[in-house]
């Protein structure tokens, strides 16, 4: 009973972080599950994977989240991101899985870098503009309090970054929105806020046949668990929008660099 | 009826859809920790549809993503949101048959 209740309220720090900042609760959720709960792994990720599905199924239905959710962007790059699982799939038979999680941390340290060099950079146009492409938006800015428009950038380099975020969620068995959310932020010219809600859109879909896996390989075996991790999840993305809508973009961004870090950290020194 | 208003209503059952997740779990949760013997089978029963219809909603969204933008021209989007769908059914289904499991259906 202390374990469910103690998974429930894991769950809703990792919905809130996933709503907040798009990322699937994974990195935080499976440590929490392996390490202090000695949840077998195998066992970890197949709850985690579940409660990532809860996070996108509560951005891409509710109000909240559909305000910000870009879904024509979250479809193109979702065939990258497929194509790279896929592909990850197949990889994962030639890499080691050390040089695996070093490139992952590389790449979540390097990234993290980034953000915080771009710290104050805003993705967002003058009201006023009247094309926004086919994959831009406008959204009304919690900031400013004003509707701004946005234009997608660079969008080769998005459709790269989604491709090697499905990699990395096969090679690494961790979801892509810690590389899609600050690649979409701070190289395609798509506002914080956006950027998360779309990359939650997007990691349900990459989840949705790795649960099926994990379950017909036997791992998903602990249904209450499971369901204390989503009813957790699904309260903390409420409350991640909740919040999301009252702190600062340029908090968002530091809270996202540190996540970053901390990743990069765990996977050079503590694996 | 309109593929733009097959969207709509699809999107609001999934609304509903979400909402009967969480009561299954929920109940199934209570229940699983309040009942013993038979009746434990019934929570362990809610529990499991609750996380079958969660899993299945991204796929039904997608779905809803492309009746939405048919009516749009070009169908790009539409043609990216069916490779998606596309992709999610050979991949789940390659899933399926990698693990044997129609062949333990047919053994049994």
């Amino acid at each position: 009973m202390l374990t469910t209740l103690f998974v429930m309220l894991a769950g809703v720090g990792a919905g809130s972080l996933g709503a907040m900042l798009g990322l699937g609760g994974g990195i935080f959720l499976v440590p929490l599950l392996n390490i202090v709960l000695g949840i077998p792994i195998d066992k970890a990720m197949a709850i985690s994977l579940v409660t990532v599905i809860a996070t996108s199924n509560f951005v891409s239905l509710s109000s909240a989240g559909r305000k910000y959710a870009n879904a024509r962007l979250a479809m193109v790059l979702q065939v990258a991101a497929a194509v790279g699982a896929l592909s990850g799939l197949w990889i994962l038979n030639y890499v080691d899985e050390r040089a695996r999680e070093l490139i992952f941390a590389g790449t979540a340290l390097l990234v993290a870098i980034v953000m915080i060099a771009r710290l104050n950079a805003r993705n967002v146009l003058d009201p006023s503009v009247t094309d926004v492409g086919l994959l831009g938006g406008r959204v009304e800015d919690p900031d400013t309090g004003r509707l701004v428009a946005y234009r997608l950038k660079r969008l080769p380099f998005g459709l790269s970054v989604t491709f090697v975020a499905g990699i990395i969620s096969s090679l690494a068995g961790v979801g892509g929105g810690v590389l899609v959310v600050p690649a979409l932020n701070s190289w395609c010219g798509i506002p914080m806020r956006v950027a998360a809600a779309t990359s939650a859109v997007i990691l349900g879909v990459t989840a949705m046949p790795a649960v099926i896996d994990y379950y017909l390989r036997g791992h998903l075996t602990m249904p209450a668990l499971a369901a204390a991790a989503v009813l957790g999840v699904l309260a903390g993305s409420r409350a991640g929008f909740w919040i999301s809508s009252r702190v600062s973009v340029r908090a968002l961004k530091i809270l996202m660099a540190v996540i970053l870090a901390g990743v990069a950290a765990e996977y050079f020194f503590f694996k | 009826m309109s593929t733009i208003t097959i969207a709509a209503r699809l999107r609001s059952s999934l609304r509903i859809a979400l909402a009967a997740t969480s009561a299954c779990l929920g109940m199934g949760l209570v229940m699983w920790f309040l009942v013993s013997g038979p009746a434990q089978a019934v929570a362990t029963a809610m529990i499991w549809a609750g996380l079958a219809l969660l899993v299945l909603i991204p796929a039904l969204n997608v779905v809803a993503v492309l009746l939405d933008e048919w009516s749009t021209r070009p169908r790009a989007f539409a043609w990216a949101a069916a490779g998606v769908l596309l992709l999610l059914v050979v991949s789940t289904a390659y899933k399926i048959w990698k693990s044997g499991f129609f062949l333990g259906a047919v053994r049994l």
